[in-house]
């Protein structure tokens, strides 16, 4: 134990020895710049808005391109258990792995000074371990519109409403074979809305919002699931709350947490026994699931702030690993400069 | 009984695949006979050879119409030395195909979000478009095209004789985003490659008929009963039955010519990603050399399936089953229960193949061009196409009985037999002056597949593409490509000789079309007929690249 203690420390020493030397100047030049107050606070909502979309809106005319990469796990135990009568046979507990890559390009345009609206397009890759399957295909399309009602006064709170629209582009859970494909998309139509609020306390902003969504019945599925069909899911809606804060560690390093939390009132399944002609309907209880992110903003070019997040699900039903990186997209820089 | 029809559907469809590879990219490379790795044709490079993207400055535009005209059609008839004294339970003359004159087809294509669609137009235009940029000062060029590397489609009308194989089908990838780029090494060397994300498509609907000698029995035991005698009093059907209840044969007319339902089934993947690579080396002002790699994509596509049946085959089902001898061998056997409907979902792996090609380019006294290629494509991966159902099938259930290798109650196994070939291809270009550039191409289409697998809908052997072309350079920012090309495919698909009965014995027939024979009529909807296929394709295309 000892040996291990004095040699990691050997190590730290050299590590800040190191860092003192190389970084010192550096460090100053971030300092001084927090001289102008007016800069650090731009900038700080300049990262603030790079890393959390949804509070910000666009001035009039003006266009964004963001592209995500997002990544999450699900990692569970399943038990096959070999019934027969009354009997188990055989019981087989094995590890299941799920991992989803989702690329996604959002766009926003800000049609007026206070309205933005945004169409946002996911590209889903997923693979589960245990029965070797894959899932490529467009996930769900989302539109969003984003109105401030009053302007932001600098010092003050700034309130957004925002409502969106979820189309299901994506393969459906319910239309699908489940022994042989994963979905890509909800398979529902959604709609949700609610408020935003932030406030800026230099060198910190603090977020928060509350929305409430519904999905719209399912109906008209033909979807095995034993020696049942599936015909119906009607789900109850769900209320979202989100919380945290950003704080700017220099020009061009800032660091924000925040949790996410979400109530699901429960679904209704209908499904159909074609042997006995049955009709039986089945509930989901409510469920809470929950999400923490923590989220790096580094300012790449002077224009461009790059995000990386790492988050955790916090409940079984959250993903156990979130990965995620984002990064605008320059689209005013592809029209051609001036003189040419 | 059922499978006979319904495994010959998708065959055939399938097959078309080969047919519109490669064509209707670019108005340039069709012009060249495809004859271009080593000779950049602009944007299009992106599926040609991603290195000659390199050849293009600033940030350009370019759009294309490819305006094409196609004419299938197909004939029966008997072969000319059928004797009718000679041909046992099922008889080809009484084939009422004989009777329903020449099948043609108009286009169709699948519209992602919407559907397949037939096309009823005697031309389609169909367009691609496509933008590079390549930042000032660069050895980057970047660029973004939509297209379709491979699109099919065939739709005929709802009498046709040729609606027993694909009455309409759709089979199409088609490129949304390619994300590719060049990258200049040194003045005479030059890489490329992108990133491809397609939607893959495979959809068809097809008339189901069992023309099987099990099925002729049927008939002649129905005719024999009187089943289908007219009462003279009520002008209605007698449906007697002398041996209900132990067998009761009368509920529908079947027979092997009678039609029993139709077959409708869209697979789709909406996400297909693969990539392309490429090199050109130009050494020297007359010689050129490029090698082009298109990557395979396995696309694990997924949709539904829809099974209709007509009447009279839910009917004597459903009556032969409430007999006592129809209970018990219809419980042995999963014979269909007499619904008249049957839907689900279906889940498939298809493989785009994988594509090689490597060219050169000579250039001489100045304004001459040669340019000569080779490509390969690897469509022996293309051995089968299997077909996982979510749930038990009847149709499968009673197949499985006669194929059991093929054929299990949720799965169908469908041979397609394609092979890889080579392909070569020629193209011929002379500068008349510095804006006009004349061009003519020649490509020989090595087809896919063997002569026992044709098809009514791929009657595809040896197709010679003959293509003119002229390149216009409008101003110092703007070039026209126009292009028109011509090819046809004309095929004699004889039957066997009466008496074959092996397979050693089957010279002539294909076994995806006109075989006749107890254990290989699971793809041969039209046995014993010879059928003769003539297929055209007419295409002027024209191309428009400017900066911006």
């Amino acid at each position: 134990m000892k040996r291990y203690g004095i040699f990691s420390l050997t190590l730290l020493v050299a590590a800040m020895n190191c860092a003192n030397a190389d970084d010192l100047d550096k460090a100053r030049e971030a300092l001084s710049k927090q001289d102008n107050d007016a800069d650090t606070e731009r900038a700080l909502e300049e990262v603030f808005e790079a890393a959390e979309k949804n509070y910000s809106l666009l001035k009039k005319g003006g266009m964004s391109l963001n592209y995500n990469f997002d990544y999450s796990y699900y990692g569970d135990q399943r038990i096959d258990l070999n019934v027969e009568g009354s009997v188990i046979r055989s019981v087989d507990v094995s590890p299941v792995a799920s991992h989803s890559f989702t690329n996604s390009f959002a766009f926003d345009y800000g049609l007026m000074n206070n309205l933005t609206l945004g169409v946002r397009l996911p590209l889903v890759s997923k693979f589960e371990t245990q029965d070797e399957l894959s899932g490529y295909g467009v996930g769900d399309v989302s539109g969003t519109v984003r109105w401030q009602p009053s302007e932001y006064i600098p010092g003050k709170a700034s309130r957004t409403f925002f409502g969106s629209l979820r189309v299901p582009t994506g393969q459906s859970p319910y239309e699908i074979d489940e022994n042989e494909a994963l979905s890509t998309g909800s398979g529902t139509f959604g709609l949700s809305g609610g408020l935003s609020t932030s406030k800026v306390l230099d060198p910190v902003v603090l977020f928060g919002s509350l929305s409430a969504g519904y999905d719209l019945p399912a109906t008209d599925l033909n979807q095995v699931r034993g020696d049942q069909l599936l015909q119906e899911v009607n789900n109850k809606g769900s209320i979202s709350a989100s919380m945290g804060f950003a704080y700017s560690l220099s020009y061009d390093i800032s660091l924000s947490a925040s949790f996410q939390g979400s109530y699901s009132m429960g679904s209704e399944f209908v499904l159909f026994r074609p042997s006995t002609g049955q009709e039986t309907r089945s509930e989901t209880t409510g469920q809470m699931s929950g999400i923490m992110n923590f989220a790096l903003g580094v300012r790449v070019s002077p224009k461009t702030i790059a995000n990386v997040n790492v988050g955790f699900g916090m409940t079984e039903l959250s993903p156990d690993i979130l990965l995620g990186l984002s990064l605008p997209i320059d689209i005013e820089g592809s029209k051609p400069s001036e003189g040419n | 009984m059922r499978k006979l029809a319904l495994m010959a559907m998708l065959i055939p469809g399938l097959a078309n695949a080969e047919l519109l590879q490669n064509l209707f990219i670019d108005n340039k490379a069709m012009s060249l006979g495809n004859a271009v790795t080593a000779d950049p044709t602009g944007i299009m490079d992106i599926h040609y050879n991603p290195a000659g993207l390199t050849k293009l400055d600033g940030r350009q535009f370019q759009l294309q119409f490819h305006n094409i005209i196609l004419n299938s059609e197909a004939e029966f008839s008997l072969p000319s030395d059928f004797d009718e004294s000679d041909t046992g339970l099922l008889n080809p003359a009484d084939d009422p195909v004989l009777n329903e004159g020449k099948s043609t087809a108009h286009v169709a294509a699948y519209f992602p979000g919407i559907g397949r669609q037939g096309i009823p137009l005697p031309i389609i235009a169909l367009p691609t478009a496509g933008i590079s940029i390549k930042p000032p000062g660069s050895k980057f060029t970047f660029a973004n095209a939509v297209y379709a590397p491979m699109a099919a489609g065939f739709s005929k009308s709802d009498d046709d004789p040729g609606r027993y194989q694909a009455k309409e089908v759709a089979i199409q990838r088609l490129t949304y985003l390619s994300p590719s780029f060049g990258y200049k090494v040194n003045d005479q060397f030059s890489v490329g490659a992108g990133l491809l994300f397609s939607h893959q498509a495979v959809s068809l609907e097809q008339e189901l008929r069992a023309p099987n000698v099990l099925v002729g029995v049927l008939e002649e035991l129905q005719n024999a009963f009187g089943c289908l005698d007219v009462n003279p009093e009520t002008g209605e059907l007698d449906r007697n039955d002398p041996l209900a209840p132990f067998i009761t044969l009368c509920g529908g007319n079947v027979g092997p010519y009678d039609d029993i339902g139709t077959l409708d089934i869209t697979m789709t993947e909406s996400l297909s990603p693969s990539f392309n690579l490429g090199m050109l080396w130009e050494p020297n002002s007359w010689f050129k050399f490029g090698v082009s790699y298109q990557s395979e994509a396995t696309t694990k596509l997924t949709g539904d399936y829809e099974l209709e049946y007509t009447d009279d085959f839910a009917d004597f089902f459903r009556t032969f089953n409430s007999s006592i001898i129809g209970a018990v061998t219809g419980a042995i056997f999963s014979f269909p229960q007499g619904q008249t409907y049957e839907s689900g979902h279906v889940t498939s792996e298809l493989t785009y193949p994988q594509h090689f090609q490597a060219g050169v380019k000579f250039r001489y006294f100045d304004i001459f061009h040669f340019n000569l290629d080779a490509g390969w494509t690897d469509f022996d991966e293309w051995d089968s196409l299997d077909i996982q159902f979510d749930r038990q099938v009847s149709f499968l259930s009673t197949a499985k009985i006669l194929s059991p290798e093929l054929v299990t109650d949720t799965t169908l196994e469908m041979p397609l037999n394609f092979r890889s070939v080579w392909t070569y291809n020629i193209g011929m270009a002379m500068d008349l002056n510095s804006r006009i550039q004349l061009r003519m191409g020649f490509e020989p289409r090595q087809s896919s597949i063997p002569k026992d697998s044709r098809s009514l809908q791929a009657p595809i052997g040896f197709m010679r593409m003959y293509a003119v072309g002229l390149g216009y350079q409008w101003d110092l920012d703007t070039t026209i490509d126009l292009s028109m090309s011509f090819m046809k495919s004309v095929e004699h698909i004889k039957a066997d000789p009466q008496n074959a009965s092996s397979n050693d014995e089957y010279p002539n027939s294909s076994n995806s079309l006109n075989r006749n024979c107890l254990t290989c009529v699971v793809t041969n909807p039209y046995p014993g007929l010879d059928v003769d296929t003539k297929f055209t394709i007419g295409h002027a295309g024209i191309s428009f690249r400017t900066k911006f």
